[in-house]
C-alpha cells in the first residue's frame, strides 16, 4: 500500500539503470510480494474454511446423493425442519422484543446507574452450556427448584410435577429467545445511540409520552438495526445446538444441528447424511453473507471517525433500571443460583438439605485428572487460536481496507472471512472431523485440530474488530509514515499496530472469552482424552452426574468471568460493547 | 523495549505451542512384547499407564482403578466412561486414523463385539494367564482369542421411593395412568443392546401383548442410557422405569430408589478387548488379565453380573445371561424397529 508513495530517490550520477526503471522495478517487486503474501494467507484460509464444507457436500452427493436420501428420507424429516424453523422464528421474535426493550431501557438509565448497561451483554459471556443446565436445575418438572417453589402456591399445590417443563419445545424456544436477546440488544443499542436527541425532544415537546416516543419515533428509526440484528439472530437461532441437544433429547425435540451430531456420533458414522442435514443452514448462511456484501458494498462508506458525537441527555427513568435489573436477575442470576445449589449438594433433588451442602463436588472435580486436563486444554487451545487469529485478522483487515489493488484476492478474503459468522459452528465441527481424520492431515485426537477449528470460528471477529479500527484510523498515518521513508512492515509495526492497540487487546480478550466456552464445534472434534471444558461437562451430563455438571459449569463461568475481568483491565470498561 | 516485548510474546507463543504439543492425544506408543507373561509385565511397568474405555458404572470403574493400581503400583489406570453410542465411534475413528488413545475397550453391544472379533481388525489376542483359570471357562467366555466376557448387565424395574413407596412387583404395575410423563426409558438410536431389550420387553412382558404400545401411551421420557435414568429416578424427575441396572451403588449413597428383578429379565453380556491401536499394548494386556481375576471382578460387579462364581458384589452370573439374538437382529430389522420406536415415543 505504501509502494505508490515511495519517497523519490535522488538521481545517482554515473551509468546504470535510470531512476524510473529502478523505482518501477522496486514497486513491481514489492507489489508482487504483497500480492503473494495476501494470496497465501487467503489460500490458507480457503483451505481451512471452505475445504471442510466442500468435503462434507462431496460426501453427501456420493452414490447418487445417498446422504440426502438417507437424511431426508427419514419419517421425521418434516418435523425436524418445522421444529428448526419454529425455534428460529419464535425465539427471534422474543429476542427482538426483549432486545429492543432493553436497548431503550439502557438508553434511559440515570447517570449513576449507567453501569447497568453491561447487564444485557453478560449472558453472552456466560457459557451456553452452563446457562442451559442452570435452567434445567430450576425448571425440570420434578426436582427443578423453581418448579418445587411454584408447587407451594395454592393454585398449584395439587401438582406432583411441573407446572413448567423445561424439556418441551416451548421452553427450549423461550430459553433460546433469552439467549439471542443479547445479540439483538447489541445491534439495537448501537442503532439507538445514533438516534438524534432532537427527534426525541421534538416528540416530547409535542406532548408525546415516553411510550409514544418509543413507538412513533424510536422504533421506526431502529428499523435498519432491527433488520440487521434480526438477521444475525435468525441465523444464530437456526444454528442453535446446545439447548436442543441438552434439553431436547428428553422429549424428542430434534433440529437440523442435533440431527447432524447424531448422524456422526452413531456407529458407523454417516457423514453424508450429516452434511445433508446441515446443507440448508450452509445455503442460508451463504445467502446472508453474500447479500450483506452486496447491500453494504464498500466498507469505507461507513467511516465515522471525526463525526459529530451524540449523547442523549440522561433521564431518571426508574422503569429502565427496574427492567434491566429484572432481566439481569432472570437471565443471569437465576441460572447461576440453580448451578450453585446443585454444585454444593451431594445429589440433586427438589428439596435443598442446607446441612448437607458440601464442596465435595469441586474437590472431586479438581482431583479428576481428565477434568483438570480439559480446563488446561480449553485455556491453551483458546490462547493459541487467539495468538494466530490476531495476525491473520490484521492481514485480512489490511487487505480489506487497503487492498483495492488486489480485487480478486480481496473479494475472496472478504467472503471467506465472513463465512464462519453465517454458518453454524456445529457444521464446521462435522467438517473438521471428516477432513482431519483422513489423509493428508490426520489430526484426530490432537489439540491442533481444536485450535484450527477455533481459528476458523474466530476469524470473522479478529478481522471485523481490527478492520473497524483500521477504518477509523484512516490512511493519514500510513501515508505520513510512508512519506517519511518507512516501508509497509515498519509502518505497520511502529505506527498502525500501536495505534490499534486498544482494538487488538479488545479482540484478544473477546475471542478468548468466546473460545473458553465454545461447545458445538469442540464436541465434534474432541477425542476421548483431548477434551475442553464444555465437552467434558456434556459427558458428565450424559452420565447423569448432575452435581458434578453444576460444579463444572461454575468452573467454566468463573474461568470466563476471569477472562472478562482481564478484558476490562486491558481493554477498558467498554470492551464488551465490541462484541 | 519493543524488542523485549516481542521476545516475550514469541516466548509465550512457543510455550503455548509446546503445551499444545504435549497435550496432543497421539502417542508414539510401544510395541507389544512377544514373550513370557513376566516379560509382558515388565514392559507394562515400563509403559506406566493404561486407558480403559467402558460403558460400565463409573463407580465400578473407579473401584477397578483402585484395585488395579494396588496390584500394579507402577501402572496408572485411567478410564473414560460413556455409552456404546459415544464410545464405539471413537474406537472406530482411532482404528481408521491409527491414532490410538484407548488401550482396552469394554462394551455392551454383543453384535459389534462379535463382528469385531471375527474381523480381527480392532483387537489383539489376549495373552494373560487369568483367561485360562478353570472358573472363567475360556471356551465359552473368549471369542476368537480376542473378545473376552468381562461382566453382564441385567435390566430391572426401578422406582423412586419417595414417589412410589410401595414399589413395583411386575412390569404391569408400571402401566399405570399415575405414571404418565414420569417413566424413564432409553433412546435406542445406535444401541444394538437396547433395541434387543425393547424387543425382549415387547415379546415377554404384559403377556406378549404389545407392552411397548401401552408404555407409549403414558408418554415416557427418553434418556441417553441406564445411568442417566438412575440419576433421574434419584432426583425425582421420573418415578419409575422398566429399564435400568440394579441400583445397588445408588442405594449405597442414600439415593431414594428401589429396584426389583422381574421374573422375565433381559440381560446382555459385556465384552472387552485389547485394542490394536493401544498406545500401551502391554499394560493393556495386564489390565485385560486383571479384569477377569477375582479382585478385578469384585471391583467391577457391584450391581452387575460377574464372570466368576462366588463374586460377593455380583447380582448375577454373566455366563448365565443369554447372548442377544445377534443373527436375527439384522440392520434392516433394527432400522424397522427404530422407525417403530420413533413413531411410538417421539
Amino acid at each position: 500500500m505504501s509502494t505508490t508513495l515511495e519517497r523519490p530517490a535522488t538521481e545517482p550520477s554515473g551509468s546504470g539503470p535510470s531512476l524510473r526503471d529502478r523505482t518501477f522495478g522496486r514497486v513491481t517487486a514489492r507489489g508482487w510480494r504483497a500480492r503473494l503474501g495476501y494470496g497465501l494467507v487467503v489460500a490458507a484460509l480457503v483451505y481451512l474454511i471452505v475445504m471442510p464444507l466442500y468435503r462434507l457436500q462431496s460426501r453427501a452427493f456420493e452414490d447418487g446423493a445417498r446422504g440426502y436420501q438417507a437424511q431426508y428420507g427419514r419419517a421425521d424429516t418434516g418435523d425436524v425442519i418445522w421444529t428448526t424453523v419454529q425455534l428460529a422464528v419464535i425465539s427471534l421474535v422474543i429476542a427482538l422484543v426483549l432486545g429492543t426493550i432493553l436497548a431503550y431501557a439502557t438508553s434511559r438509565l440515570p447517570a449513576r446507574w449507567s453501569f447497568l448497561r453491561v447487564v444485557p451483554v453478560l449472558p453472552i459471556v456466560m457459557p451456553a452450556v452452563a446457562n442451559v443446565v442452570g435452567w434445567a436445575f430450576l425448571l425440570s418438572p420434578g426436582p427443578g427448584y423453581l418448579n418445587a417453589a411454584m408447587r407451594k402456591l395454592p393454585w398449584w399445590d395439587h401438582l406432583e410435577s411441573g407446572p413448567i417443563d423445561i424439556y418441551t419445545p416451548t421452553w427450549i424456544i423461550i430459553l433460546t429467545g433469552f439467549g439471542l436477546t443479547s445479540f439483538v440488544y447489541l445491534f439495537v443499542s448501537a442503532g439507538m445511540s445514533a438516534i438524534s436527541a432532537e427527534h426525541l425532544e421534538a416528540a416530547q415537546m409535542s406532548g408525546s409520552s415516553q411510550l409514544g416516543v418509543f413507538f412513533r419515533v424510536v422504533l421506526p428509526l431502529l428499523r435498519p438495526s432491527l433488520i440487521y440484528g434480526g438477521g444475525v439472530a435468525l441465523l444464530l437461532g437456526l444454528g442453535q445446538f446446545t439447548g436442543p441437544l441438552l434439553l431436547g433429547s428428553n422429549t424428542g425435540v430434534k433440529v437440523l444441528t442435533t440431527e447432524m451430531y447424531r448422524r456422526v456420533s452413531e456407529s458407523p458414522a454417516d457423514f453424508g447424511a450429516a452434511a445433508a442435514a446441515g446443507a440448508p443452514l450452509v445455503i442460508l448462511g451463504l445467502v446472508v453473507v453474500l447479500s450483506q456484501k452486496l447491500l453494504l458494498g464498500d466498507q469505507k462508506r461507513f467511516v465515522t471517525h471525526g463525526g459529530k458525537a451524540f449523547k442523549s441527555p440522561p433521564k431518571r427513568s426508574w422503569w429502565a433500571v427496574t427492567t434491566v435489573v429484572v432481566y439481569g436477575f432472570v437471565a443471569l442470576l437465576l441460572p447461576l443460583i440453580g448451578l450453585i445449589l446443585v454444585s454444593l449438594s451431594p445429589f440433586w433433588s427438589s428439596t435443598i438439605s442446607w446441612d448437607l451442602l458440601t464442596f465435595d463436588n469441586f474437590r472431586t472435580l479438581f482431583q479428576t485428572r481428565d477434568i483438570v486436563d480439559s480446563i488446561i486444554t480449553s485455556l491453551v487451545t483458546a490462547s493459541i487460536a487467539v495468538a494466530f487469529c490476531v495476525p491473520i485478522g490484521f492481514v485480512l483487515a489490511t487487505l480489506l481496507v487497503r487492498g483495492r489493488r488486489y480485487p480478486v484476492i480481496r473479494l475472496v478474503g472478504d467472503l471467506v472471512s465472513a463465512l464462519p459468522l453465517g454458518i453454524p459452528a456445529v457444521i464446521f465441527g462435522v467438517g473438521f472431523l471428516l477432513t482431519y481424520t483422513q489423509p493428508p492431515f490426520i489430526l484426530y485426537g490432537t489439540r491442533t485440530v481444536i485450535i484450527l477449528v477455533y481459528i476458523v470460528l474466530m476469524i470473522p471477529f479478529a478481522t471485523r474488530l481490527q478492520m473497524t479500527a483500521l477504518l477509523a484510523l484512516g490512511e493519514t498515518y500510513a501515508e505520513a509514515s510512508a512519506t517519511s521513508g518507512a516501508n509497509s512492515l515498519v509502518t505497520n509495526l511502529r505506527i498502525i499496530l500501536p495505534l490499534m492497540r486498544p482494538a487488538v487487546l479488545s479482540a484478544v480478550a473477546l475471542m478468548f472469552i468466546l473460545l473458553t466456552h465454545e461447545f458445538a464445534a469442540s464436541l465434534l472434534v474432541r477425542s476421548a482424552t483431548t477434551q475442553v471444558m464444555g465437552t467434558r461437562l456434556f459427558d458428565l451430563w450424559a452420565n447423569g452426574s448432575y452435581p458434578l455438571v453444576a460444579a463444572m459449569a461454575i468452573v467454566m463461568t468463573v474461568v470466563t468471568g476471569l477472562g472478562v475481568v482481564v478484558a476490562m483491565i486491558i481493554g477498558g470498561r467498554n470492551v464488551l460493547d465490541n462484541l | 523495549m519493543t524488542r523485549r516485548r516481542t521476545a516475550i510474546g514469541a516466548a509465550a507463543l512457543a510455550l503455548l505451542l509446546a503445551a499444545a504439543g504435549c497435550g496432543s492425544g497421539s502417542t508414539s506408543g510401544s510395541a507389544p512384547v512377544d514373550g513370557t507373561w513376566d516379560e509382558v509385565l515388565a514392559a507394562a511397568n515400563e509403559e506406566g499407564e493404561v486407558l480403559l474405555y467402558s460403558t460400565q458404572h463409573p463407580e465400578n470403574l473407579a473401584a477397578l482403578k483402585t484395585a488395579f493400581e494396588a496390584e500394579y503400583p507402577e501402572i496408572t489406570m485411567e478410564f473414560v466412561r460413556g455409552t456404546d453410542v459415544e464410545m464405539t465411534p471413537r474406537v472406530e475413528t482411532e482404528q481408521q486414523t491409527g491414532r490410538g488413545e484407548g488401550d482396552v475397550h469394554m462394551l455392551s453391544d454383543p453384535r459389534w463385539a462379535l463382528d469385531a472379533a471375527a474381523s480381527g481388525t480392532f483387537s489383539t489376542e489376549v495373552v494373560g494367564p487369568a483367561f485360562d483359570q478353570p472358573a472363567y471357562d475360556r471356551a465359552s467366555s473368549v471369542v476368537e482369542d480376542r473378545m473376552f466376557l468381562t461382566s453382564g448387565a441385567v435390566g430391572v424395574l426401578a422406582w423412586n421411593e419417595d414417589q412410589v413407596p410401595e414399589g413395583l412387583e411386575t412390569p404391569e404395575d408400571l402401566l399405570d395412568e399415575r405414571f404418565r410423563g414420569k417413566i424413564g426409558i432409553t433412546d435406542p438410536a445406535g444401541f444394538f443392546a437396547v433395541v434387543d431389550q425393547y424387543l425382549f420387553l415387547d415379546e415377554n412382558w404384559a403377556g406378549g401383548d404389545e407392552f411397548l404400545d401401552e408404555l407409549a401411551e403414558l408418554e415416557p421420557r427418553v434418556y441417553p442410557g441406564s445411568l442417566a435414568i438412575a440419576q433421574a429416578l434419584a432426583s425425582g424427575e421420573i418415578s419409575v422405569t422398566p429399564m435400568t441396572h440394579p441400583l445397588v451403588r445408588e442405594q449405597a449413597t442414600g439415593a431414594p430408589v428401589g429396584w426389583a428383578l422381574p421374573e422375565q429379565a433381559w440381560g446382555t453380556p459385556w465384552y472387552s478387548h485389547v485394542l490394536q491401536t493401544a498406545p500401551h499394548p502391554n499394560a493393556a494386556q495386564v489390565l485385560a488379565n486383571f479384569m477377569v481375576t477375582p479382585a478385578g471382578q469384585e471391583a467391577l460387579s457391584t450391581g452387575y453380573a460377574s464372570v466368576l462364581p462366588d463374586t460377593e458384589s455380583a447380582v448375577y452370573q454373566a455366563q448365565d445371561i443369554a447372548t442377544p439374538n445377534v443373527e436375527g437382529l439384522t440392520p434392516e430389522r433394527i432400522a424397522e424397529f427404530q422407525a417403530r420406536w420413533e413413531s411410538l415415543y417421539r
